[in-house]
């Protein structure tokens, strides 16, 4: 299990009950998703997977910062949202095909 | 080349240039083009296969097509008429877009013979066909317009690809511990797709590893895992799936083949190295 992904899911579950808006609100929900199904993925254990997984902690931190100031919010859950991504793209990279 | 983009497009692709053909990618334009961008002697073709004016301007002067743009498990078990949407109307779009001098080698699979668990092994290519699944019916329609549109045209049925690299294990593994599996390494299968473009008119192939890679699921499993040094706790299928043991006493005209499981394994052992997983 990644340390750092685990991290980033507790950062967000705990800032999600302070977020009012519902389209941030779906937003960090989906982004949440995408943490819980990856977090256990073997390839962030790897040389190029570990920064991955710490960016994502990084990026949630930031949003978290973002929420308690008010301020660059749109910008930190862009990021959140791209590294999210990257991580759900490169599962999907290395998911088996049984033809 | 169509699913140019895919993992064995692109070990087809690198091959083909390796061997000195110049080749022409042809997949959709969301996905990752990046690694064919690395390859000179290829033209890439954006586009949607169930689309005929777009496959008919991607056609263009080409010699033959290897067939490879298919919806595959799980995704093609979503929707029936979406997968044969594409995996069918695209192969038929195929055909009448391009002479019949040109050649077709069509990546089938051999799940189109379906459960054969009860049976004795090898499965061999003249085995009952049997549609069980989305995917499978489609491979058999896409077989069937094939043989008639043209005389040039090769049939592959290539068994589960492996390949060397760290491949996440699925929540449950599509086979059962004790059932007979075989894969065939991404490389060679890639090899069986070129040397077609020569060999083998009006003929249907088993593409599968050999005697090395015939085992249980269990033993791939942990044999697959441990090389890369990884302990994992695999969840198996509960139901037998169409995989097997296949004869590939045919196919070896192909001279595709080049790769043992031990030699695999000792790639694996590398690249778990390189990954720190070791």
């Amino acid at each position: 299990m990644s340390e750092a992904m685990e991290a980033a899911k507790e950062n967000l579950e705990k800032m999600l009950e302070d977020v009012s808006d519902p389209d941030l609100k779906k937003r960090v929900t989906e982004i949440l998703r995408i943490i819980s199904e990856n977090r256990k993925k073997i390839w962030l254990r790897t040389k190029t997977g570990k920064p991955m997984a710490e960016d994502v902690e990084k990026s949630s931190l930031n949003f978290v910062n973002s929420m308690k100031n008010s301020s660059d919010l749109e910008e930190a859950v862009k990021d959140l949202e791209a590294q999210a991504r990257k991580i759900e793209e490169e599962t999907r990279r290395r998911s088996m095909v049984v033809t | 080349m169509t699913g140019g983009a895919g993992r064995l497009g692109y070990q087809v692709i690198k091959l083909l240039s390796e061997e000195g053909y110049s080749s022409r990618a042809f997949d959709l334009p969301g996905v990752n083009w990046e690694p064919l961008e690395q390859i000179r002697s290829v033209s890439m073709h954006k586009g949607d296969i169930t689309n005929p004016i777009s496959v008919e301007k991607s056609l263009k002067g080409v010699e033959s097509i290897v067939h490879l743009a298919a919806l595959l498990p799980p995704v093609s078990e979503r929707d029936g008429d979406h997968t044969y949407s594409v995996n069918v109307g695209g192969t038929q779009n195929l055909i009448s877009a391009s002479g019949v001098d040109v050649k077709i080698v069509l990546a089938s699979s051999i799940s189109v013979y379906g459960v054969t668990s009860e049976e004795s092994p090898p499965i061999r290519e003249d085995h009952e066909l049997v549609p069980h699944n989305n995917y499978s019916r489609s491979k058999i329609l896409a077989e069937q317009t094939v043989k008639e549109s043209r005389e040039r045209h090769t049939i592959l049925r290539v068994a589960p690809i492996s390949m060397v690299d760290l491949i996440e294990l699925p929540e449950t593994i599509p086979y059962r511990g004790d059932q007979r599996v075989e894969f065939v390494l991404d490389e060679d299968a890639a090899k069986a797709f070129v040397n077609s473009l020569e060999e083998g008119n009006s003929e249907i192939y088993n593409i599968s590893g050999g005697e090395t890679w015939q085992m249980r699921g269990e033993e791939y499993i942990n044999r697959f895992y441990d090389s890369l040094g990884v302990e994992v706790e695999p969840n198996f299928s509960e139901k037998y799936t169409a995989v097997d043991w296949y004869s590939t006493e045919k196919s070896k005209a192909l001279d595709y083949q080049r790769t043992s499981f031990m030699q695999f394994e000792e790639r694996l052992e590398e690249l778990g190295e390189e990954m720190g997983l070791r």
